[in-house]
């Protein structure tokens, strides 16, 4: 049995294996560049724990391509051009007019400034013979990296010309107008085919259903959002989650009925429902990461001018969340964080759709349907990365990184070219991601000098003269990762990294901070090391002793050593109806969380070990599915991962999730892979079903759906109005009220400021405060400073619980916080009942 | 990747015409709702619009410039604000009071209507009356039950002078 390109059903019969496929095929005489990847009879390694049999094509002898028919030229319309250049005028009237329409303007201004430019490059003829997934990835990445760079040279140009705001609207707009204009030229001169000629009269009904059921978790999980930051319930999230979940079933199931640009628009859709449930939370910004994030974009809009000499961090030198938030911002004309909340998820949405795309070069449709489920069920797809819109943008250049190396399209060279201009995209765009995706190269790199060393060379990589457009299986391209491409990428690190913003310091001196003070971990999935007690005991007798000769600066030793502050468990959600039924017939709810997390944790890690295995011994016995160069980059993801377990701030506190996640887009066909074999041993013709109820199973644990129902577990911020991301990174109104008002104080950075973690969610963003200069140190009670402002909210007003975090050792602690301490000998200066700010 | 592929699956068509009956049946379940039930209306109103969160931020208009010291029996001038975040027009009470203890002696008192989004800013002159050196006085709203405050001490009498 194989599996053809619609699906995994079985597809024509064809003859045993009876040596390396395509090896008899000389690349030279196919015809390829020309006809798009999915009409090829099926993916070039298929079914990949099944022997492949070579084609029946492959045994016929090359055939010359046939001579073109030149059709007579069709003479385009020119309404979709007029209706272009009609909407581009409307925008400029409203963008230099300040005409602040809702709905249109953000809707036509988000057209102009990322769709349109990304459209006309996906137009051009650039992207011959690439499939719709990567041709979309490749604009949006140019039109992202057109606007950063040219965003980045207008800030440097303009000052000198006299004009000291280049990021302000009108400069913006004229900027994206230049931008169009010139992609417009460059189409006219360069036409490619649109390929996406989608008729509404050749919908299947399976394919309708399908896109409206997508297109309504998307507008289940806004007005789930919407819902819950009112302080309703989660009923309408939970409705989208589960709607998610019956999409990816029946997307299974009907592969071979559906149009996979269909099934790529539902993936796109299904990804920003989940990333939307968790993003919109909240009216303002919320997340951990974000809230720096907002802080930089707010001080480049300030200053309509982006300058390391506003703010030197290392979250300032990214570009992706500085003069690209700005340049949306100035033209989309929405509240600022729904720059964030709204159009980033929008723009990191087509990341999956790109994994697919991954996927898909070396996998059949259904292992890369299950792949992408995987990607977007990995919890920190949409727990976590809504509030890393840096790493958002930097995972789609990683993405564009990735298909390019991988292009059968092109050759050696242009692959090299592409994967350095993406890697510029990643490098201005987040320096941690571009660590991590070096890390991964330079690991590829060695892993096939090693199996090159102990092997022998790769013969499908040998170089084969041939004409750049002649496509090859993915499989057997050459490897594009190279020590020239891995010191083309450090120099520029170097670069940006050292040169133009001097970040790559502060960087290294994390990692060999890190290396030096001996903070190793072995803990998997960022357990923590040391217990609450322990992380409560060292910080109370640290602070003491850092105090040194300054007593007098602190509330007194001899009051603050001695109140207590007990940690804190986190409370688990009660049990609802359901869980309590499923509890009363004897299966321990609680447990059973626990277990499917540990099982979801661990489960896809063996996975991905089987699978790996799988392709090795493929490999052994002479099947080529994925080639050396994959194989090779996903051991250097899993190595970066490892390296991150190993050495948390070896990367900037990047993590081993985020690496996984970072990983996911090379091994979650291989996660799939490792699965399918261990059922087949299992269960034989039922492997693949039994594969597909295990993802859906997996989402629906990671998802929090099904622990959501029955209760018994961690609250989740996309369901919950209470647990660990609530308390530690939801801002409320009165939250907001109360940074406001510590903003109008006079001279109100002349003392010091404290908080209870996460700090950085009280920094001043607004328009008239933000400035850059402020720093929040924690308000634990032995570093309490006696003239300092200390603002405590929820949870610590009302349930008097508090945070602390201590970086030497990576602990978050909840602790019970005495606000009688401070009653004692601090002045309650502001309260809204539930924010109060002590002076 | 194109229809081609596809043009040898037997496909059904949609049946548009019964996804336009639903999606209108749907639509006007919801108006006529809306229109009918005030809690379809309100459940709504919390999922596609942003709700009204009702408090009462109350603070010092200078918290740097309160008085740390003060003459026993000598007046001092506070600047306290309140601002309506209710949503709606509320009667404010705010009561100032004095007292070295948990006890604590009303000093002054006023009471205004403010209207929803404003902010009552109000400037008083008190004088303090504590037995003892360390001082505080409270500016709090009953009826929200919020208060704000602060410490002083009493300057000797020889200091004073």
């Amino acid at each position: 049995m194989s599996y053809d390109n619609r699906g995994w059903a079985p597809a024509a019969p064809r003859r045993p294996e009876t040596g390396r496929p395509e090896a008899r095929r000389p690349a030279s005489r196919q015809p390829e560049a020309r006809q798009p990847e999915a009409r090829q009879p099926g993916p070039w390694q298929p079914g990949p724990w099944q022997p492949e049999a070579r084609r029946p094509e492959s045994r016929q002898p090359p055939r010359r391509p046939a001579p073109s028919v030149q059709a007579p030229p069709e003479e385009p319309s020119v309404f979709p051009a007029v209706a272009a250049l009609l909407l581009a005028v409307v925008v400029n009237f409203i963008v230099l007019a300040k005409v602040d329409v809702p709905v249109v303007r953000p809707a036509l201004g988000f057209w102009y400034i990322v769709i349109f430019p990304s459209y006309l490059i996906y137009a051009t003829a650039a992207w011959r013979g690439c499939s719709i997934s990567e041709r979309l990835g490749y604009s949006v990445g140019a039109a992202l990296l057109l606007l950063m760079l040219v965003g980045l040279a207008m800030n440097e140009l303009l000052p000198a010309g006299g004009l000291q705001r280049p990021l302000d609207a009108g400069p913006v707009i004229i900027t994206s107008d230049i931008i169009n204009v010139s992609l417009y030229a460059l189409r006219r001169s360069y036409p490619g085919q649109v390929g996406l000629h989608i008729s509404i009269a050749d919908f299947g009904r399976e394919e309708v259903r399908l896109l409206a059921a997508a297109a309504l978790t998307v507008v289940l999980a806004v007005l789930g959002a919407i819902r819950l930051n009112n302080g309703e319930n989660a009923d309408l999230t939970i409705a989208a989650l589960a709607l998610a979940a019956v999409v990816g079933i029946f997307a299974v199931r009907w592969l071979r009925v559906t149009r996979e640009p269909l099934m790529l628009l539902v993936i796109y859709l299904v990804s920003l429902s989940l990333l939307l449930t968790t993003s919109l939370r909240g009216w303002s910004i919320t997340g951990h990461d974000i809230q720096q994030e907002y802080l930089v974009f707010q001080l480049t809009e300030a200053h309509g001018h982006w300058s390391m000499s506003y703010d030197s961090s290392a979250y300032y030198a990214c570009l992706s969340i500085t003069i690209l938030p700005t340049e949306i911002g100035r033209i989309v004309n929405v509240d600022n964080p729904y720059v964030y909340k709204f159009f980033f998820q929008v723009i990191f949405a087509l990341v999956p759709v790109m994994a697919y795309g991954v996927s898909r070069r070396y996998f059949n449709r259904g292992i890369s349907t299950l792949g992408a489920a995987y990607f977007v069920g990995f919890p920190t797809f949409f727990t976590d990365m809504p509030f890393l819109n840096r790493q958002e943008i930097s995972l789609l250049f990683v993405a564009v990184g990735v298909l390019a190396a991988t292009n059968t399209a092109w050759s050696w060279r242009r692959r090299q070219v592409a994967l350095v201009v993406a890697g510029v995209g990643v490098e201005i765009s987040h320096y941690s991601t571009m660590y991590v995706f070096l890390g991964t190269l330079g690991i590829a790199m060695v892993c096939a000098w090693g199996i090159h060393l102990f092997v022998g060379g790769d013969p499908s990589s040998v170089p084969i003269r041939v004409r750049h457009r002649h496509r090859r299986p993915a499989s057997r391209l050459r490897n594009a990762v190279t020590l020239g491409l891995v010191s083309g990428l450090i120099g520029v690190i170097f670069l940006w990294g050292t040169l133009a913003t001097n970040t790559t310091g502060q960087v290294l001196n994390d990692g060999s901070g890190a290396l030096t003070s001996g903070a190793i971990s072995f803990s998997g999935f960022g357990s923590q090391a040391v217990t609450p007690v322990e992380a409560i005991q060292q910080l109370r007798q640290s602070s003491l002793k850092s105090r040194g000769n300054q007593e007098d600066l602190y509330l007194p030793a001899a009051t603050v050593s001695k109140v207590a502050t007990p940690p804190v468990d986190q409370a688990l959600t009660p049990l609802t109806k359901l869980g309590n039924a499923v509890n009363s017939v004897g299966v321990p709810v609680v447990a059973l969380n626990a277990l499917v997390r540990n099982f979801v944790a661990y489960g896809e890690q063996l996975f991905l070990g089987i699978g790996l295995l799988h392709l090795i011994i493929s490999r052994r016995r002479g099947k080529h599915l994925v080639g050396r160069q994959f194989f090779c980059l996903c051991i250097g993801s899993i190595g970066m991962i490892a390296a991150n377990t190993v050495l948390p701030s070896i990367s900037a506190d990047y993590g081993p999730l985020r690496a996984f996640q970072q990983g996911l887009l090379f091994f979650a066909p291989i996660i799939v892979l490792g699965s399918m074999t261990v059922f087949e041993l299992i269960l034989r013709s039922w492997a693949r079903m039994a594969s597909c109820v295990l993802c859906l199973g997996i989402f629906l644990a990671t998802s929090t759906l099904v622990p959501q129902l029955l209760g018994g577990n961690l609250a989740e911020l996309n369901l919950n109005n209470s647990g660990l991301y609530y308390d530690l990174y939801y801002m409320t109104p009165q939250d907001n009220s109360a940074v406001s008002w510590l903003g109008t104080q006079p001279k109100v950075l002349t003392y010091p400021i404290q908080a209870s973690f996460l700090q950085e969610k009280y920094m001043f963003t607004s328009q008239q405060h933000v400035s850059g200069e402020e720093v929040i140190t924690d308000a634990y009670p032995t570093l309490v400073l006696r003239n300092s402002w200390v603002i405590l909210t929820h949870p610590t007003i009302g349930d008097d619980n508090a945070f602390t975090f201590t970086p030497e050792n990576g602990a978050l602690t909840e602790y019970k916080y005495p606000t009688g301490l401070l009653n004692e000998y601090k002045n309650l200066v502001y309260t809204d009942g539930t924010a109060v700010i002590y002076k | 990747m194109t229809n081609v592929d596809f043009e040898d699956i037997p496909r059904e068509q949609p049946r548009w015409g019964w996804w336009l009956a639903g999606i209108g049946l749907v639509a006007a379940i919801l108006v006529a709702g809306s229109v009918l039930l005030p809690g379809v209306r309100h459940q709504l109103a919390v999922s596609v619009f942003r709700q009204n969160t009702p408090y009462t931020p109350l603070g010092f208009s200078d918290a740097t410039a309160l008085p740390t010291t003060a003459v026993r029996g000598k007046p001092i001038q506070l600047s306290f604000f309140i601002t309506n975040d209710e949503g709606k027009p509320v009667s404010y009470q705010y009561v100032v009071a004095s007292g070295s203890a948990a006890k604590l002696a009303s000093l002054t008192s006023a009471t205004k209507t403010v209207p929803a989004g404003t902010t009552w800013k109000v400037t008083t002159t008190v004088t303090p009356k504590c037995e003892q050196t360390a001082c505080r006085v409270q500016v709090s709203l009953a009826q929200q039950n919020e208060s704000i405050d602060f410490n002083f001490q009493y300057k000797s009498a020889k200091k004073a002078k």
